[in-house]
């Protein structure tokens, strides 16, 4: 009586677990020590547009990457499954028409008293994703030309008037002029601005990462930003060490005139902006240090936000756009560092950014092979 | 004499503030044209020295119109240089790879434009 108990409830469960995983959306396939397919859920069958008899038996890799289309022989999917090793991500998978499809999966290996008995994979078809990510895309590059084609008319007639192309303008209608092109000029930096920062958080704009030499990028952030600081009579200081970096050496450039400029427009005139470079043990940090009016402490965070000022009337006076701090945070983010302000004393602002000596495997870019270019 | 430039693009102000810009700063003689077919037209009958080219336009866009200019044994050999509002790096390569001879974006700096322009072609003003 007892057995016949038992036997009911393992019937129950196995209806409970057939049940389960007939009714998930994922795709499962469960995979033997052998790496051959061993059981299939009704959705990874419909994914992978097979009936299921098919599928069984198949080694796994072959299945999803078949030998006709050839997926290089660091293929990290086959690597998972021969070493029978845990793995998460993004992949194409390949159906028997062999069209393909996006994927997200997770493998996880199944071990019994210490033997790999086979693994479990399920996975997504993430195809609609990628197709919002493509319209945002397009959104994104339809947008930036909407708005620039008025502002180049705007800009252009202004620019012609403001410099007395056109006639000798009165000396308050030339300061208006003035004004007039100077902020038409900031719109343009603000829409580059938004842009920029929309395409990296999105990941459409990924980082290249080769051997940097951020000394010699600091000289070149300096030399840029030399025009800048004469005009305001600021001094700028350069003080480093030769450090090598793994990083998108575009992107750091725009990070360091950034926070250049920011210590430029913010310093008194005769004042020093002075570049640093120490390393460590685990990477490099770079800070840039002025002696201007400073940042309260409770805004040393909220300033890297987005459109965040210290005052009110900055934006208007310093013609910024309110987006730089922002950037520079998701350029070093993304190479798997941190930035950082701090408050020099009594007098001034100190900008930090630490970067790992090597590009950390949680950014967003690709790896180039090292070396400088 | 004066450099002869044609503008093709589909936006009226952008053709007025672009022409006087090249007329008030460098004095160079501008035609103008509202659409990749009138452009066409427009460069065989008077063969400019340089043509300026919008790249999206209704109909026929830039990169079409540079195409159908190639094509053209009388225009042909007219240095073409797309000037544009689609500033993103995949759109940047794109046009490149078109074979004009430069490219430069809007909004542009009315006081330099005829400067880079010439810069671009290689052309020696005074």
């Amino acid at each position: 009586m007892a057995r016949a108990g038992q036997e009911a409830r393992l019937r129950q469960l196995d209806r409970q677990r057939a049940f389960i995983l007939s009714s998930v959306a994922d795709g499962i396939i469960g995979v033997d020590s052998a790496n051959r397919i061993a059981f299939v859920n009704p959705a990874a069958a419909r994914l992978l547009e097979a009936p299921e008899p098919e599928l069984i038996g198949r080694d796994i890799h072959e299945m999803l990457h078949p030998p006709s289309v050839g997926c290089g022989p660091s293929c990290a999917t086959r690597r998972a499954f021969l070493a029978s090793e845990g793995a998460a991500g993004q992949d194409v998978y390949h159906r028997e028409s062999l069209r393909s499809f996006p994927v997200e999966f997770a493998l996880m290996p199944m071990v019994e008293e210490g033997e790999p008995v086979g693994s479990v994979l399920s996975f997504r078809d993430i195809s609609q994703r990628y197709a919002l990510d493509h319209m945002k895309d397009e959104f994104i590059s339809t947008v930036s030309h909407e708005l620039r084609t008025p502002l180049t008319s705007i800009r252009g007639a202004l620019g012609l008037l403001s410099a007395g192309m056109l006639g000798k303008v009165s000396d308050k209608a030339s300061n208006l002029l003035r004004i007039a092109v100077s902020n038409s000029d900031r719109l343009v930096r603000l829409i580059n601005d938004i842009l920029d920062l929309e395409r990296m958080q999105s990941g459409r704009a990924p980082l290249t990462f080769r051997g940097v030499a951020l000394e010699d990028l600091s000289r070149q952030a300096m030399e840029a930003m030399q025009p800048m600081a004469d005009a305001g009579n600021v001094h700028l200081l350069c003080d480093t060490v030769p450090a090598h970096v793994e990083a998108d050496g575009d992107r750091l450039l725009q990070v360091l005139t950034n926070l250049l400029s920011n210590a430029i427009k913010f310093s008194p005139p005769q004042s020093i902006v002075r570049t640093t470079i120490s390393r460590s043990s685990d990477g490099v940090t770079l800070s840039v240090i002025d002696q201007g009016r400073g940042i309260p402490a409770d805004k040393l965070e909220t300033i890297f936000d987005r459109f965040q000022q210290v005052d009110a009337s900055d934006s208007r006076q310093k013609g910024g756009t309110g987006l730089g701090l922002a950037i520079c945070r998701t350029i070093v983010q993304q190479h798997g560092g941190r930035i950082w302000a701090e408050q020099n004393g009594s007098q001034g602002s100190i900008f930090r950014v630490f970067l790992p000596e090597r590009a950390s495997l949680s950014a967003t870019g690709e790896e180039v092979a090292s070396g400088t270019s | 004499m004066p450099r002869r430039i044609l503008i093709i693009d589909d936006e009226d102000d952008i053709r007025e503030v672009a022409a006087l810009s090249l007329e008030t700063v460098a004095g160079w003689d501008v035609m103008m044209a509202p659409s990749g077919a009138a452009g066409i037209v427009k460069a065989q009958e008077h063969r400019p020295d340089a043509i300026l080219l919008d790249v999206m336009m209704p109909m026929m866009d830039g990169p079409t119109t540079f195409r159908e200019l190639r094509a053209l044994p009388e225009t042909a050999n007219i240095p073409v240089i797309l000037l544009t509002a689609k500033v993103q790096a995949a759109d940047q390569k794109r046009f490149s790879d078109l074979g004009v001879s430069a490219v430069m974006f809007k909004p542009f700096d009315p006081l330099t434009l005829a400067g880079d322009i010439a810069r671009a072609l290689g052309w020696t003003e005074q």
